[in-house]
């Protein structure tokens, strides 16, 4: 079970994403009703990471299916869908991983969570799943837009 | 009329580049500090701002930055930091340094663009 501390920290991640989507890409995105962190089916999907060294170290993590990511560079770049290359998605999630960090880390500046920023980097494949060793703490969402869906997720190590 | 763009995301050149395309001018990419300052070599003369991320891999941001400003033939084109490092040590750091402004990330393209305007004296401060 997590501490209040740590549902305060997902507040401040929410504020994250939700800005850097919106300011990038220009979607307004919300929190899904669906608790499952996992995307719906089993397309390929990329995975934007970053480890979050700081007291308690976690890492941080977005996942998006091929055709979302698609979408989220095609409107961050203005370069139409079937023009970008697959190393573009790479890298745009890789930026958005690495802007929802530093976003979330100075909207954390005056709370008693801080955290360093690392190397951000992706995964990519189909069908693959985060799994966790029983009792790691981790806050995680799902968040939606129309089709476009973004699972979040903090793991604390 | 150029610009130099310096950030190791292939992603937020491409972003920049749109802006620069609406602004008219041609945009130099460097994915770090080191391949930033080859392209300076011979290109010195036609740049009229350079956009510099900080983290990057190689040279980073800030050690590009002081090579800029103690260089005669650089150290009087404006530097724009555009960067996801906000902590106000951060910012007055890459100021003392000699970067003339400072964006945050993430930033919408229509603010990139008034930003840009503003390192190139055609815009409001």
């Amino acid at each position: 079970m997590l501490s209040d501390n740590y549902t305060d920290l997902l507040k401040y991640f929410s504020i994250a994403i939700e800005e850097v989507v919106h300011t990038m890409a220009g979607f307004e995105i919300s929190a899904s009703k669906d608790p499952s962190f996992f995307l719906r089916d089993d397309s390929p999907r990329i995975s934007g990471l970053m480890l979050l060294p700081s007291s308690k170290n976690a890492i941080l993590s977005i996942t998006v299916s091929l055709e979302s990511a698609s979408i989220l560079v095609s409107y961050m770049t203005g370069i139409p869908v079937d023009e970008l290359k697959e190393e573009d998605l790479y890298d745009g999630v890789i930026e958005l991983v690495n802007m929802i960090a530093g976003r979330a880390k100075s909207l954390l500046i005056d709370t008693t969570h801080s955290f360093g920023l690392t190397a951000p980097f992706a995964i990519y494949g189909r069908d693959y799943e985060l799994v966790l060793k029983k009792n790691v703490s981790n806050l995680s969402k799902k968040y939606v837009s129309g089709d476009l869906e973004i699972g979040f997720g903090i793991f604390f190590m | 009329m150029k610009i130099l763009s310096v950030d190791d995301s292939s992603i937020v050149r491409k972003i920049i580049r749109g802006a620069a395309e609406v602004l008219q001018y041609d945009l130099l990419e460097a994915s770090d500090g080191s391949e930033a300052l080859e392209i300076l070599k011979s290109n010195a003369k036609d740049i009229e701002l350079i956009l510099l991320d900080w983290n990057m891999p190689g040279m980073n941001g800030y050690d590009f930055l002081k090579k800029v400003k103690s260089h005669p033939d650089y150290k009087k084109i404006p530097v724009m930091m555009v960067t996801t490092e906000s902590e106000k040590e951060n910012i007055v750091k890459a100021i003392q340094a000699g970067a003339s402004h400072y964006m945050t990330k993430p930033f919408s393209i229509e603010e990139l663009i008034k930003r840009i305007l503003e390192c190139l004296g055609k815009g409001e401060s």
